[in-house]
């Protein structure tokens, strides 16, 4: 693609959240290393697809306040093997241990119980932190039943006299005195700054065999993005007021097996169903690939695809907003885009 | 065998208008419970205010309604217990977490454990097949799903994946009469320290990192590399080049292969 040319960049929101990347930082900051294994923080990460999520990166610094809290260190422990680029992460967020484990591909949360535990005792710590995901979430509440250490959801602050959890609709919040774990609550802890980086030392724990479960679980079944909820589908197809070839959009989201959603303005000409509106006032969705076809990128609309790990834009207005939130901007014209992709894959268009 | 299926209702308050009503993940579980063909029995724990709000679970196909009525400060969970354990239920379903209160989910687990049944969380579907085994379909995020089948019994909690819910029969829910008992009554530990109001927290921006110096500052507000590595501006001369560049970003992400 010799004449794709990069073009520069223009002013971006500030309040963007999405624009706390997950970058390394430079390798000239001095690495910290730490004494010895004592007091040691278990940090759980979901690490999914090999890379860290928004909610791993405040596991992190919730487990860098605790850790500092009584002068200890942070030992990572992915539930999924890191990429290359999570690893450096990990070290830039003063992780000072990392305890990694071959092939966990489809790991079930009694399993994932069972290896925390085996951590627990291996690395002699009984402070361990993890984000409410799915994953991490059922098993930290599983380790918390099964060897009743105190665990407390929804911590909104850690501190010397222990750690704040909301209760109710998260308006108030009530002390829990000497945790054991803590699953914290989303957008509380935020990204660590620091002047150093982590040793990232890699430890090896041997994990013997998970006692069977009563249930057997079936293979991870990847479901058609287009059968589920909109705030749970994984890739995005989403139109908005550039899209004037309906039929060529409908046929391009069945061809990518992708969600379609829309833009306010598109559901207000009945062109969608209401259910599909993204956005502030529509749903907040969570894909890992937006694709976001002749969206100007109103703030709302940009406000309901802030968790969007991987947003794509087509637009023929560089200057649009939706270009400077986009990881890759194309300044085209989006019914050729959509003809010229569908001829691509060799999908009929009509 | 009606005792064989029951659901655990609880009552929320809704987020914004801040009024009570029965937890929608509840709603749910119900709903599953009427998907697999029971009448199941709706068991709730709790304080006697507003529980006549929870009628409204016999419109939607409950069986019927039984309370255990506690103290307001009490944990409902020894009460659960303590009228389950004699006949374990050989489906028992609730909300994945409490709409109101504390919420920390650690009810389903725990009740797994009393019990001693395997607990199935964030079920989306479930289906009888033959024999009395149920094939039950696990949410997990990114829309994937993973299968269990189980002839029982079995403890399951719905999320937010679950079936819809659907409306309520006026008439049944009016005619309906809730069995109130009284519960085992046992004070909370955990709501010894009082509430507070939660501390308030600034909307997070982006912020240079340290080292990067007020360039750096600029350079976010003005788009700079600092804050856009990673992030390209195309302009294809043709619809095929955008076209082959858009299909190389999906393939890389990893959601579509041609």
């Amino acid at each position: 693609m010799g004449d794709i040319r990069d073009t520069i960049r223009y002013r971006r929101n500030p309040r963007d959240r999405s624009a706390r990347r997950i970058e390394p930082i430079s390798q000239l900051v001095p690495v910290r290393a730490l004494r010895d294994n004592a007091g040691l923080v278990i940090a759980v990460l979901d690490c999914a697809h090999g890379a860290l999520s928004r909610q791993d990166i405040e596991t992190l610094s919730a487990a860098r306040v605790w850790a500092d809290l009584s002068s200890g260190g942070v030992a990572a422990l992915p539930l999924h093997p890191a990429g290359g680029q999570a690893m450096q992460v990990l070290a830039d967020n003063g992780v000072d241990r990392i305890v990694g484990f071959p092939a966990l591909q489809g790991i079930e949360a009694g399993a994932a119980a069972h290896l925390i535990g085996v951590c627990m005792s291996a690395l002699d710590t009984q402070q361990v932190v993890g984000a409410d995901t799915a994953l991490v979430g059922e098993a930290l509440r599983w380790l918390s039943v099964q060897t009743s250490l105190r665990i407390c959801a929804r911590v909104s602050h850690l501190g010397a006299d222990g750690a704040w959890c909301w209760q109710g609709d998260g308006r108030s919040e009530r002390l829990v005195c000497d945790p054991a774990i803590a699953l914290i609550a989303p957008d509380c802890f935020d990204p660590l700054d620091l002047d150093w980086r982590g040793e990232a030392l890699p430890v090896d724990v041997d994990v013997p065999s998970a006692p069977d479960s009563a249930l057997v679980f079936g293979p991870v079944i990847k479901v058609d993005s287009s059968t589920v909820a909109l705030a749970e589908a994984a890739f995005i197809v989403s139109a908005g007021n550039g899209v004037s070839d309906w039929p060529r959009f409908h046929a391009l989201s069945a061809t990518l097996k992708a969600a379609e959603a829309g833009s306010r303005v598109v559901v207000d000409a009945g062109l969608l169903p209401r259910s599909r509106q993204v956005g502030a006032s529509g749903e907040i969705v969570h894909a890992r690939c937006y694709l976001a076809l002749g969206i100007s990128g109103a703030v709302q609309h940009l406000q309901g695809i802030e968790d969007c790990q991987k947003v794509i834009a087509v637009n023929i207005d560089p200057y649009a907003p939706i270009m400077a939130r986009a990881d890759l901007a194309i300044v085209a014209d989006v019914q050729l885009v959509m003809a010229a992709f569908l001829e691509e894959v060799g999908a009929n268009g009509h | 065998m009606a005792t064989s299926c029951v659901v655990l209702v609880s009552l929320g308050r809704n987020p914004v208008s801040g009024r009570r009503r029965v937890a929608p993940q509840d709603l749910r579980a119900l709903a599953l419970a009427i998907a697999l063909g029971h009448q199941p029995l709706a068991l709730h724990a709790g304080a006697a205010d507003d529980a006549g709000l929870l009628q409204d679970v016999l419109g939607r196909g409950a069986a019927e309604l039984r309370l255990l009525t506690l103290s307001p400060r009490s944990d409902p969970l020894p009460a659960l217990l303590d009228y389950l354990r004699p006949s374990p239920p050989h489906l028992l379903f609730c909300g994945k977490r409490a709409d109101d209160g504390e919420g920390s989910g650690l009810l389903p687990f725990l009740l797994a454990q009393g019990l001693g049944h395997p607990l199935l969380s964030d079920i989306a579907q479930a289906t009888p097949l033959s024999g009395g085994t149920i094939r039950f379909v696990k949410a997990l995020p990114g829309g994937e799903r993973r299968v269990v089948e189980t002839d029982g019994p079995v403890i399951a909690s719905i999320g937010d994946s679950g079936p819809a819910i659907g409306i309520s029969a006026y008439g049944p829910a009016r005619r309906g009469k809730a069995v109130a008992t009284a519960g085992k009554d046992l004070a909370d530990p955990r709501i010894a320290l009082p509430l507070q109001t939660a501390r308030q927290r600034p909307r997070p921006i982006a912020r240079p990192r340290r080292g990067e110096g007020m360039g750096a500052l600029a350079a976010i507000l003005d788009g700079g590399a600092s804050q856009n590595a990673g992030r390209r501006m195309v302009t294809p001369s043709t619809p095929q080049e955008a076209a082959r560049a858009l299909l190389a970003e999906l393939a890389a992400i990893g959601v579509f292969e041609r």
